[in-house]
């Protein structure tokens, strides 16, 4: 298993890189300035140069570039522009807003579909079945800026039950993940559903019925187990998604963490917090890309590293 | 209620949505609705009302009329995008599933490098560096989903390929572009089509999330999302600003999804997910 992760870790240094390069380009390519930006358009030219020569702008694109790596290795990622501080202390003071945002949105999404999803695929073409696809259609369609606003008016501004938005307490932490763990159990739900409707179909769930298994062990020992699959595929994308940061709920909530602080920073066009963002998500995507292909092996024992 | 008759239930009903909401879209420059732009200032979020049915939103503006013309901003943009991203897609995918080669290798190492990086911040990113505009918004939305529809048609051509009439057109001595445009293009719309229902869903998604946060269309343009951030600010008090754009965001984005499981279920079995 060593050598499989090690051989992942390796194949996925280019397509970082190539991430990184092509959003250098781009964010130098926006419009604007990050020195007038910062300093407004009635500053004085020569302060503007001092500013511009302070950050490194001034040089051509390509020593940026690798003053840009140089940084990454130096342990800093930079200095951002508009917070005069180093990136990387940044991401990380965001980091935990954003880990904790995704881990309890995502256990809410999970503890909401798999008994819908389940129940459903046991009881396929009942009422039970149909109110299963009709919240998974539900959680799919209404997107997180409409069901978060109606969820601020009835629990916040109505009942005042939570904070309208903020962090700090875990009073502040029901709305922003029962609102995102909504979303994402609107796919999870159809995700466990189909996948256990083929699994139930299969040999060996007939043969463990026909054993005399608990119908309990039949479901979560023989079929969830193999219909974890495509589940944990779907629950890697979006625990991926999650880490990147979810703009617009962070939006919404006034949550602190890497999806404000990547809109933020593009429109300060602060370069460096761009790349260094940017670098970071980049990197968390391909380590948990790699955590779903090692957990197959856990729920699957068919599924080789060496394959 | 059997699987198939639901997937005819989910067409029909998800059908009539998107079918009535395309017609009121299409419609609406010609129905008797006020100037979505006219301002009344004294009036500005005044409940709903017989005269204002949807109430009035920021400076005034007559929800109703807002509401209509921001359907016409969403579907128009959503299926131009939709359109243009799936004709890429139908194009690349079929050529690199048919063809093979280094030209497959180089697209899949492009549609992989979209892929590693989260969508909406990709969406964000491209939308912040063209800046506010309808014209811009669809270039963000083609550039961030043709990779999807790529991938999909190339791995439906894959199999494709090795079919006994694709076999006998090419023994005949039929040109690339011959077998691809009357032999594998329609094998390939039903998996297009059914993409495209639920990619349209998906686009005005985007759409309204540029808006939200102020970099969809620009400022004035009566928009979905635009209303739901001018509403969010006043969601104590006028909370009809957010529920209006809200309820038909949700209903254009359900019908779509619905027409896409039913149309799913009746031209593409293979595919279902």
């Amino acid at each position: 298993m060593g050598a499989f992760i090690l051989r992942r870790l390796l194949y996925a240094i280019p397509v970082i890189v190539g991430v990184v390069t092509l959003v250098f380009f781009l964010v130098h390519f926006i419009p604007g300035d990050p020195i007038d930006i910062m300093l407004g358009d009635a500053a004085e030219a020569a302060d503007k140069e001092v500013l511009r020569r302070a950050l490194g702008l001034h040089l051509p694109l390509l020593d940026q570039y690798l003053l840009f790596w140089k940084n990454i290795f130096n342990g800093t990622w930079g200095t951002s522009i508009a917070f005069a501080r180093p990136v990387l202390g940044l991401i990380l003071d965001r980091f935990g807003a954003t880990l904790l945002l995704s881990f309890v949105s995502l256990l809410i999404g999970i503890a909401l579909s798999f008994p819908l999803g389940v129940n459903a695929a046991r009881k396929a073409g009942t009422k039970t079945d149909t109110f299963s696809v009709g919240f998974a259609l539900l959680g799919m369609s209404v997107p997180i800026y409409v069901v978060a606003p109606i969820a601020i008016l009835i629990f916040s501004v109505k009942l005042r039950v939570f904070p309208v938005a903020g962090y700090g307490t875990w009073a502040h932490l029901v709305m922003p993940t029962a609102c995102l763990g909504f979303g994402l159990s609107g796919i999870l739900t159809r995700m466990v559903r189909t996948a256990m409707l083929e699994c139930l179909g299969e040999d060996y769930v007939r043969t463990a019925r026909s054993k005399g298994l608990a119908e309990r062990d039949v479901l979560f020992k023989h079929a969830l187990r193999n219909a974890m699959i495509p589940v944990l595929t779907i629950m890697g994308n979006m625990l991926g998604g999650l880490l990147a940061g979810a703009v617009i709920t962070e939006t919404l909530f006034d949550w602190p963490g890497i999806g404000k602080l990547f809109f933020a920073a593009f429109q300060s066009r602060d370069y460096p917090l761009v790349q260094g963002v940017v670098l970071w998500i980049a990197i968390s995507y391909v380590l948990i890309n790699l955590f779903v292909d090692i957990m197959y092996s856990f729920f699957d024992p068919r599924v080789r590293f060496e394959s | 209620m059997s699987k198939k008759s639901r997937g005819q239930n989910s067409l029909w009903i998800g059908g009539g949505v998107v079918a009535a909401i395309l017609l009121a879209a299409l419609l609406t420059p010609i129905l008797p609705f006020s100037n979505p732009e006219a301002q009344r200032l004294s009036l500005q979020y005044a409940s709903p009302s017989w005269e204002h049915p949807f109430g009035l939103g920021e400076n005034g503006v007559d929800l109703l009329s807002q509401v209509f013309w921001g359907a016409r901003l969403s579907l128009g943009v959503g299926l131009g995008s939709v359109f243009i991203s799936a004709a890429i897609g139908l194009l690349l995918g079929s050529w690199a599933g048919y063809k093979r080669g280094w030209y497959d290798d180089v697209l899949m190492r492009i549609v992989d490098l979209l892929y590693a990086f989260p969508g909406i911040l990709l969406v964000v990113a491209l939308a912040a560096v063209l800046g506010p505009s309808v014209r811009n918004m669809m270039i963000v939305m083609v550039a961030t989903s043709w990779a999807g529809y790529a991938r999909l048609i190339r791995g439906v051509t894959l199999s494709l390929r090795e079919r006994e009439y694709v076999q006998a057109a090419r023994a005949q001595g039929a040109s690339t572009w011959r077998v691809l445009v009357h032999h594998l293009w329609p094998n390939l719309l039903a998996p297009l089509v059914v993409q495209m229902t639920f990619g349209l869903g998906g686009a005005i998604m985007v759409e309204s999330s540029l808006s939200f946060l102020g970099l969809g269309a620009p400022p004035g343009t009566p928009s979905w999302g635009q209303l739901l951030n001018q509403g969010r600010e006043v969601l104590t008090t006028s909370s009809h600003v957010v529920i209006v754009p809200g309820l038909a965001l949700a209903f254009t984005i359900l019908g779509l999804n619905l027409m896409g499981d039913g149309l799913r279920d009746r031209l593409d079995p293979k595919t279902r997910a």
